[in-house]
């Protein structure tokens, strides 16, 4: 009986403390997203609506590689547009049409880039897929790594989602 | 006490300007094949005008040879769609311009065997329409081993002629792909810039008003011209340049010409809308002219309405 006691609570203990490890695990990704320290190649698009990306992001811990290279493929997209690559990608604009949107709209791009479960409808993960999440490695300083990644993103889905939030204006949006 | 009055009309007003945002008129969109790849490929038509033989693109005869302009076009207009903007599928719209011609022939009056009238200008009008014209083109630049597309599309507002939006590019050479997939890579790779450039565009058009162009003429028998004193304390051209100025969008026109017997203005901005009956609705060059009409009539001055394309009006001042 006692055994049982004893081995019941080192599972909660265990389970308590793989939880915090989580949440510490996703406030350090939430504060390194803050940064937004990435730089973007196109690679092409897949198929209309869809770019497949290579992303660079200056990280310091490694294995926060892919879960950021994700974000900063979403955030790209949405706020800076991504530049020709030669004859593979034409330029794509940025979704966002307000130079200030990030500031303007803070509250929803806090909760949208936050480090949350998958299935969250709200979060930007739905929209982007990580293909290869190292395929570049450089090592900057002491705890400082640029790591490249590729992603798609589905920005047809994506554009689709800040119309709904009245985030961005659509197209056909006055008429 | 003010103040609240003040109040509620800012706040009735900006209600106001959130609900006509979303009644303006919805422009019509209609890809079309760029007169110069029509000439290209030969797919044009002559013809005989007073003497002069004169070529013109044919759409028809082009779609009906070439299978890859059906190709993009449908893909472009998919690509509309998803966007919340239907476009008009050309095809269609030339059926049913040939099958309204042909019924209009077959059809004669009951009793007396009168066929339908149509006036040259009547007949000179009826070609594939709409507000903004996506014209596209490209050409297969082929070295013999590798082939590239080089791709244009172009919006041209109908209204007023001008270029409002614009893609182009040469793709990545390919030696495997066929041309289909060449062309299909290249509408999806330029469509968002496109596209965006036509959102810049429509928002232009709600903040600074859609622009039209309006030309007065005066009818031979009239005893009155356009330096005519006799409707108010000034010229009558003067006077309708005052209403232009109190009915556009921050007064913005420009006065082409003005004469004794005509007037023409450009540029000219009009609101996306206007209240009718208490609802807000959106308002095209017509019926914004329609309101110059009855103030030349409130003078006392019988005229003609009539619109040239989309976006020109004209008034005949003297009679109907």
């Amino acid at each position: 009986m006692k055994n049982l006691l004893i081995f019941i609570g080192i599972i909660i203990i265990s389970i308590g403390s793989a939880d915090a490890q989580s949440k510490r695990k996703r406030k350090k990704a939430d504060k390194e997203t803050a940064k937004w320290n990435y730089s973007i190649e196109c690679q092409g698009e897949a198929s209309a609506g869809t770019y497949t990306l290579k992303v660079f992001s200056i990280v310091m811990d490694e294995r926060l590689a892919g879960v950021q290279a994700q974000k900063n493929a979403v955030h790209a997209i949405i706020f800076q547009g991504i530049n020709a690559q030669g004859r593979i990608c034409k330029p794509k604009p940025a979704l966002a049409r307000s130079i200030n949107l990030e500031t303007e709209r803070e509250d929803f791009f806090k909760e949208f880039f936050a480090s949350v479960k998958k299935n969250d409808p709200n979060n930007f993960a739905k929209y982007v897929n990580l293909v290869d999440e190292v395929t570049d490695r450089q090592k900057l300083g002491k705890k400082k790594f640029r790591i490249g990644s590729l992603v798609t993103v589905n920005v047809g889905l994506l554009r689709k989602k800040l119309e709904k939030e009245n985030i961005i204006k659509s197209l056909s949006s006055g008429f | 006490m003010k103040n609240q009055t003040n109040k509620t009309l800012l706040l009735v007003s900006l209600l106001f300007a959130s609900v006509s945002f979303s009644q303006a008129k919805k422009p019509t969109l209609m890809v079309v094949p760029a007169d110069n790849w029509c000439y290209n490929n030969n797919y044009s038509e002559s013809y005989d005008n007073q003497g002069v033989v004169k070529d013109i693109p044919s759409y028809r005869i082009a779609l009906q040879r070439d299978t890859d302009l059906d190709l993009v076009i449908t893909q472009i207009n998919g690509m509309l769609s998803q966007r919340d903007f239907d476009a008009k599928n050309l095809k269609s719209q030339l059926d049913k311009i040939e099958s309204a011609a042909a019924e209009e022939a077959m059809r004669s009056s009951k009793y007396s065997g009168a066929e339908v009238a149509e006036s040259p200008i009547d007949a000179l009008k009826k070609v594939a329409k709409a507000d903004i014209i996506l014209k596209l083109g490209w050409t297969v630049n082929d070295d013999g081993m590798e082939k590239a597309v080089t791709f244009i599309l172009k919006a041209i507002d109908s209204y007023t002629g001008k270029q409002i939006a614009q893609a182009s590019g040469t793709g990545a050479p390919d030696f495997s792909s066929p041309l289909p997939v060449l062309l299909e890579e290249a509408v999806s790779s330029h469509i968002d810039a496109f596209l965006a450039e036509l959102q810049t565009a429509f928002e232009r058009w709600f903040e600074k008003g859609r622009e039209c162009a309006v030309g007065i003429r005066v009818w031979d028998d009239w005893d009155y011209d356009l330096e005519s004193e006799d409707f108010g304390d000034d010229e009558l051209g003067f006077l309708i340049e005052e209403w232009m100025e109190d009915n556009t969008v921050g007064g913005a026109f420009t006065t082409m010409d003005a004469e004794a017997t005509m007037m023409n203005f450009e540029q000219v901005r009009i609101p996306m809308t206007y209240e009718k009956k208490g609802r807000v609705r959106g308002l095209d060059a017509r019926t914004w002219a329609k309101n110059l009409s009855k103030y030349l009539k409130g003078m006392g001055i019988e005229n003609k309405l009539t619109t040239v394309g989309l976006g020109e009006v004209k008034l005949y001042l003297g009679s109907k």
